[in-house]
């Protein structure tokens, strides 16, 4: 059981200020923890906060309150993340949802993979920066011929195998990925969730997943924490939370999943959630299955 | 948004505006100082010439000339805050009196082509969306984008060699003819500079409206009050105008300076007895205190058109209202 | 019994600047009153231009190149604006799939849908029409409908919108409603209520309806008859229960084979490989011969023809034909078979 934790969320709050009185509270005490090598899933609907921990995550948000530990290192905290910035810029890599407005569309593609090997100067393994983006995208089921192409000539599925080549060629440890398939279509989603799940297996990195569609969870995620408003209302083991659901609101989400079949679909009566019993703290109900109760 | 909210608000705005008018005279009134040329010779005409150096230190002190330019300027302010602008050099007059003479030519002038442009500018702009990349809407677009490329200056020189010098029909300058003055009269001397004016704006503002509807016509709920049933016209008029118009009056409320600055140009070259050709002899002749008397004012109407079409902005414009107010309450479900 | 809606080999293409895409090439089917059929296939397959030609929505770069639309006996390709105008909203009407853009942001909700009650009844008095606007929006489930109708949308949530959108496709008593991905821009959780109340309003009203998706969940929830399109092309359509349970097109296979659902277990996805063809210059064929594992060498020469398997299930391919050989299909019998 003495798994390594790669990194550790803990007590995470953000807020977004509103007007100058009100805010939203997007992130509220959030703690969880991915292990080395696991692909660890985080759900909940549209407004749930966790792209906005992503984004804290990646340093690209300050987060008011909180720690966040990366390798042991405070990442939010300033002194701790100059020191280790080479480091902590080249081993942790973000893929977006919609790659077609997050890659710039005016380099080619094969700059846009080398571009970070450039900034981090880092001697590409195998000969020149061109070469090493031949073999990313290779890797990642990419033709060469669309080395020298721009990202508008490319479709979805393209834009988003360059998208998660690029962040391969860092070699990171931590990939993090905000939504990378709900803006591709149901034939192209399964293609880069296999290769989601190729890589992760050849490179071994820890991988953060951030995604709506519950279905696609249960299929690649190790681990999952669901979120509700801003608050992780249970964490655990996928196939254990997602067969015994603790929270109310895991159970509504899991039971507004579509089911592929006619006759057990019109069965199907989703239960709904009212929005109660957010209060409380993360108890362990099972081994590794937290959920959120009320005290007492 | 709350009671005390908007008094700040508006409190604001108000001292922003003072700030504003207070910067405006020190600049104008020291960089007009800086500009070379007599001040003199607006007074005393060609008798400058014949001055000896104790006539001129006698006038400069009499006209408060021969202080430093601070001292001035304090002065010049303390009498402008009772509303004493002072004389005009040239015309031996209260300045005020100089300039209530002229304003109104001013007025009919700018007044009239800012009102033109206003109505006919949003409705080109709707016909060209509607026609959108057809014939019209291209004839209309390249013809508007060369008409405002012309300068206002050789427009007119090119209008009063055609219609005043060739075919005689309108005259060339003045604001009436000499000896007459009926309204008729008053009206065929406005027609050339007129012309100019709103030539020389309105297309920019036409486009402004074309690309702005546009805009609104490519948006979803556009596509959903037509498979309402509604017909394209109303869609056009009911939806994207309505929700066009508060960024449309904005831009309007910057326009008048635009305007007003255009008139002052069209002015001088038809010698359209106006504040136009008033500032421009002021400050060729150094008459100070019309120069400032008539900045200030073009200053202020500037001043307070933007501050205008800031509050437009931000308060007419129900987007960005509902937007601060309407979110956290949020209307759910069960 | 004449079908209500009947669409007769129609063909459209987008005029641009690329050359012209094929946007839907040689559609036919038809729909019943008070059926509701489902159109499935990737984006870019047409289904939602398929929607909006019937509607006489499309953009000016498109044209209707062929073929004819009967909507309630008349034929929609011959009619001008005019007539078009006059039958959206009442014959037919639509709700879209973002509820964020497609209400006027700076028009009270109740003003939206009373404009839409306006323009099939022109003559009502305000209270009267006070009175159907609530009465709508009831229907749809927003409550206390007095108080909410003279908010903007920005008060709404993203299912309270769509409630409104539909109120406002509803107001003209349609007898088809289009549904282009009604439910793809809502949380999970409300996606369910939201097919719900569409069904449960259809059967209440005896509205015809044609839902636009991506999502087999969707389908098996709401779908009488099922249409999959595919490359602008209609390759297979059948009840819902054949096409799930007995589908014979390899694109239907694949679509179904690479849900998450029917891969538990299994180390990955059994995804359909390659992607769909731009409808620049499609291709010689069937359209999916590329990415069909089970493609023969007819599929490459020429485009296989609608084969019936039974008087409501059709599919366009060479499989079926008798001279192909015999493949169990790899899917089928939904999720316990």
């Amino acid at each position: 059981m003495a798994e390594e934790i790669l990194l550790e969320v803990q007590d995470l709050t953000h807020l977004f200020p509103l007007t100058k009185r009100a805010v939203v509270r997007a992130v509220d005490g959030v703690s969880f923890q991915v292990r080395r090598g696991e692909i660890f899933g985080l759900v909940g609907e549209s407004g749930s906060g966790k792209s906005t921990v992503a984004r804290c995550v990646m340093n690209l948000y300050r987060p008011r309150g909180g720690r966040i530990l990366y390798k042991g290192i405070d990442v939010c905290d300033p002194a701790a993340f100059r020191a280790n910035r080479r480091m902590l810029q080249r081993t942790r890599q973000m893929i977006f949802q919609d790659s077609g407005s997050s890659l710039n569309q005016r380099m080619r593609v094969w700059e846009i993979i080398a571009e970070p090997l450039r900034i981090q100067r880092i001697a590409p393994p195998r000969g020149s920066l061109r070469e090493e983006a031949a073999f990313q995208m290779h890797y990642v089921g990419l033709d060469a011929g669309y080395l020298d192409r721009y990202p508008p000539e490319l479709s979805g599925g393209q834009r988003q195998r360059v998208a998660i080549a690029r962040a391969l060629a860092m070699e990171p440890e931590l990939l993090v990925a905000d939504e990378p398939i709900a803006s591709l279509d149901v034939s192209i989603q399964a293609q880069i969730v296999n290769l989601f799940k190729h890589l992760q297996q050849e490179h071994g990195f820890s991988f953060l997943f951030i995604a709506h569609d519950l279905a696609m969870v249960e299929f690649l995620c190790d681990r999952v924490g669901v979120m509700y408003r801003g608050r992780l209302v249970e964490a655990g083991p996928a196939a254990e939370v997602f067969a015994h659901p603790g929270h109310p609101y895991t159970r509504a989400l899991l039971s507004s999943i579509p089911i592929p079949d006619p006759r057990r679909e019109r069965a199907r009566r989703p239960e709904i959630f009212s929005g109660e019993a957010l209060g409380g703290r993360l108890a362990e109900t099972g081994p590794g299955h937290y959920v959120l109760r009320e005290e007492g | 948004m709350a009671k005390g909210n908007t008094f700040l608000y508006y409190g604001k705005k108000l001292l922003l505006f003072f700030v504003s008018v207070f910067v405006l005279s020190a600049v104008v009134f020291f960089v007009s100082r800086l500009a070379p040329g007599d001040p003199l010779r607006a007074y005393y005409g060609d008798r400058v010439e014949k001055m000896s150096p104790q006539e001129r230190a006698w006038a400069e002190e009499r006209l408060g000339l021969d202080e430093p330019i601070a001292v001035q300027y304090a002065r010049w302010l303390g009498g402008a805050l009772r509303g004493d602008f002072g004389i005009s050099y040239k015309y031996k007059l209260d300045v005020w009196e100089v300039i209530r003479s002229r304003v109104g030519n001013t007025l009919l002038l700018g007044g009239t082509g800012f009102v033109l442009i206003f109505t006919l500018a949003p409705l080109l702009g709707v016909l060209c969306a509607w026609q959108e990349d057809r014939a019209l809407d291209r004839l209309v677009c390249k013809a508007g984008t060369v008409s405002s490329c012309i300068p206002e200056f050789w427009l007119s020189l090119v209008l009063i060699l055609v219609f005043a010098a060739g075919l005689r029909w309108l005259p060339s300058s003045g604001a009436y003819s000499i000896g007459g003055g009926g309204a008729a009269d008053r009206a065929v001397h406005l027609i050339l500079p007129l012309a100019v004016v709103v030539i020389g704006h309105l297309w920019y503002y036409a486009y402004m409206v074309r690309n702005r509807i546009l805009e609104e016509v490519r948006a979803d709920y556009v596509l959903l009050a037509r498979s309402k049933g509604l017909p394209r016209r109303r869609v056009l008029f009911r939806h994207c105008l309505r929700n066009a118009a508060p960024s449309y009056l904005s831009l309007m409320a910057v326009s008048v300076p635009h305007v007003l600055g255009g008139t002052y140009i069209v002015e001088t070259v038809f010698s359209y007895p106006g504040l136009g050709t008033l500032s421009y002899e002021s400050a060729r002749y150094k008459d100070y205190n019309l120069l400032m008397l008539l900045c200030m004012l073009s200053g202020i109407l500037v001043i307070v058109c933007s501050i205008l079409a800031q509050v437009i902005n931000e308060q007419i414009d129900p987007r960005l209202r509902t937007r601060e107010a309407a979110e956290p309450p949020e209307v759910t479900e069960r | 019994m004449p079908e209500l809606l009947e669409v007769n080999h129609l063909s459209v293409s987008f005029f641009t600047g690329g050359g012209e895409v094929q946007a839907v090439r040689d559609v036919s089917f038809s729909l019943g009153a008070g059926e509701v059929l489902a159109v499935v296939g990737e984006s870019g397959c047409g289904k939602s231009v398929l929607c909006r030609s019937i509607m006489g929505l499309l953009p000016r770069t498109a044209r209707i190149k062929s073929g004819s639309i009967l909507a309630a006996g008349r034929d929609i390709t011959a009619c001008g604006e005019r007539e078009l105008c006059r039958l959206r909203g009442s014959l037919f009407s639509m709700v879209f799939q973002d509820p964020m853009t497609s209400l006027n942001p700076v028009m009270s909700v109740g003003a939206q849908i009373a404009e839409a009650v306006r323009a099939r009844q022109p003559g009502l008095s305000r209270s009267a029409l006070r009175g159907r606007v609530a009465e709508l929006m009831e229907l749809v489930g927003i409550d206390r409908p007095e108080e909410r109708m003279d908010l903007c949308p920005a008060g709404f949530s993203g299912g309270m919108r769509q409630r409104s959108v539909m109120a406002i496709a509803l107001a003209g008593n349609p007898r088809i409603l289009f549904a282009d991905e009604p439910t793809t821009a809502l949380d999970v959780t409300i996606q369910a209520q939201i097919l719900d109340l569409l069904r449960e309003i259809q059967g209440k009203l005896g509205t015809a309806a044609v839902f636009v998706t991506h999502d087999l969940g969707v389908v098996a929830r709401v779908a009488d008859r099922v249409a999959v399109m595919y490359a602008g092309r209609i390759v297979e359509t059948g009840t819902a229960e054949e096409i799930f349970y007995d589908p014979r097109h390899p694109y239907t296979w694949g679509l179904l084979q690479a849900l998450p659902a029917l891969n538990r277990g299994r180390d990955s996805l059994r995804a359909i490989p390659g992607m769909p063809p731009t409808l620049i210059d499609p291709p010689r064929g069937d359209a999916f011969a590329c990415r069909n594992a089970f493609a023969l060498a007819i599929d490459y020469e020429q485009a296989p023809p609608m084969f019936r398997v039974t008087d409501t299930h059709y599919a366009a391919t060479w499989l079926l034909d008798e001279r192909a050989p015999r493949i169990t299909p790899p899917v089928g019998g939904g999720l316990d078979g």
